[in-house]
């Protein structure tokens, strides 16, 4: 499974240090990101493509964040389930 | 001010218009202790012509039956809408002043609008945000007779064009034990009558200073957000908080971040952008936080 950006609506993502809040412009809802989703989501939003969980762990590991590929998972089904991410 | 007799009687036949900061606000009430608040509280600010065009018009007014005359009550009126439950009469000028933040919070979005007090200092606020019970108000009447100037007890307006505090400067709201500790402290300032066993206890309203009140037409930039905690017995203690946090409680204590989407979004952007925010609990050292707080705002640019 790949992940991007959720297209349908602009999300505005605004980085605080290491956490970050982020505007979703359909919902209308805030959402306070910490500091590992934050640094999920930055990785997801800079990339070109669409990205994969290995290449999203990898990166997340170099960029010395401290998650293993179940947490990832999780947070990655949170951000899908706020429509700030999408599967494809 | 014109004489109380003049103005009771302005304000009896609904011709009395006052400018409250960036507001103007008809007043309507035959009730004696509405009037006579208004006249002790309100002698400072601007009255403006009675035909002018008004932002608010409230009307304090006695139920109509068996009402006026038994266990006697008090409405609350919005133009002609009646948004609250009546109260016992003798809470009558409390439930102006709560029903005028009522309609500030409620109608004007022109305005990202925060559950907060702000005072300013050199033309830099410091808000100071907090839920009831908080010692918001408390710690803001303090402040505003350490040399602070009031912009407001409890409503922050965030000009969403500019992104500076706009003053709504209005009497102090206090309740129970700081009623007599501000009191005690500021024997000098004007209050209210204290009315007891309303639903937020006993309240009472301090009259603003009113140097406040003259300049409100004068915006500061925020520049510090101070959430604070009373806690008897307790040092005081200043810790910093995260933006992205800051953010988040600021936007829960926000009458209408939700109305404003995007927008709200944006000015919120800039206040917590432009403010250290910091968790402030203190003790009742009142000189001491004012201290602390001009230090924090010098450090500033």
């Amino acid at each position: 499974m790949k992940w991007k950006i959720y297209r349908s609506f602009p999300i505005q993502f605004v980085s605080f240090g290491y956490e970050s809040v982020a505007f979703h412009h359909g919902s209308g809802e805030t959402h306070y990101l910490d500091k590992d989703t934050s640094l999920v989501l930055s990785i997801i939003s800079g990339s070109e493509f669409a990205i994969s969980e290995p290449e999203l762990l990898s990166i997340f590991i170099d960029s010395e964040g401290n998650l293993d590929k179940q947490s990832l998972n999780s947070v990655l089904d949170q951000l899908c389930k706020l429509k700030i991410i999408e599967s494809i | 001010m014109r004489g109380p007799n003049s103005t009771s009687s302005l304000i009896a036949s609904g011709q009395f218009v006052i400018r409250i900061g960036p507001f103007s606000i008809r007043i309507h009430s035959a009730i004696p202790s509405v009037q006579q608040g208004i006249i002790e509280l309100y002698s400072a600010y601007p009255i403006l012509p009675p035909d002018t065009f008004c932002d608010f018009y409230v009307r304090l007014i006695q139920p109509a039956g068996v009402r006026r005359f038994f266990r006697k009550q008090v409405l609350f009126a919005f133009d002609q809408f009646i948004p609250f439950k009546p109260l016992p009469y003798v809470q009558a000028f409390p439930f102006f002043e709560w029903g005028l933040n009522w309609c500030i919070s409620g109608y004007s979005h022109r305005f990202l609008i925060i559950h907060a007090a702000v005072v300013e200092r050199n033309g830099k606020a410091l808000i100071l945000p907090g839920a009831p019970g908080s010692g918001k108000s408390t710690l803001c009447a303090a402040l505003i007779n350490n040399g602070w100037r009031l912009l407001s007890d409890e409503l922050t307006l965030m000009d969403r064009a500019t992104g500076h505090v706009v003053p709504v400067p209005r009497p102090v709201s206090l309740k129970n034990e700081s009623i007599s500790v501000i009191a005690d402290t500021f024997p000098f300032c004007q209050f209210s009558p204290v009315v007891h066993d309303t639903l937020k206890g006993s309240v009472c309203l301090m009259k603003p200073p009113s140097e406040s009140v003259s300049k409100a037409d004068q915006t500061a930039l925020p520049c510090l957000v101070v959430f604070p905690k009373y806690r008897a017995e307790s040092s005081l203690s200043l810790s910093a908080v995260p933006k992205a946090e800051a953010f988040m409680r600021l936007a829960d204590l926000s009458f209408n971040y939700s109305v404003l989407g995007a927008q709200g979004f944006e000015t919120m952007l800039g206040l917590v952008n432009s403010c250290q925010a910091y968790d402030f609990i203190y003790d009742g050292d009142f000189n001491h936080a004012s201290d602390l707080f001009v230090q924090l705002l010098d450090d500033v640019r």
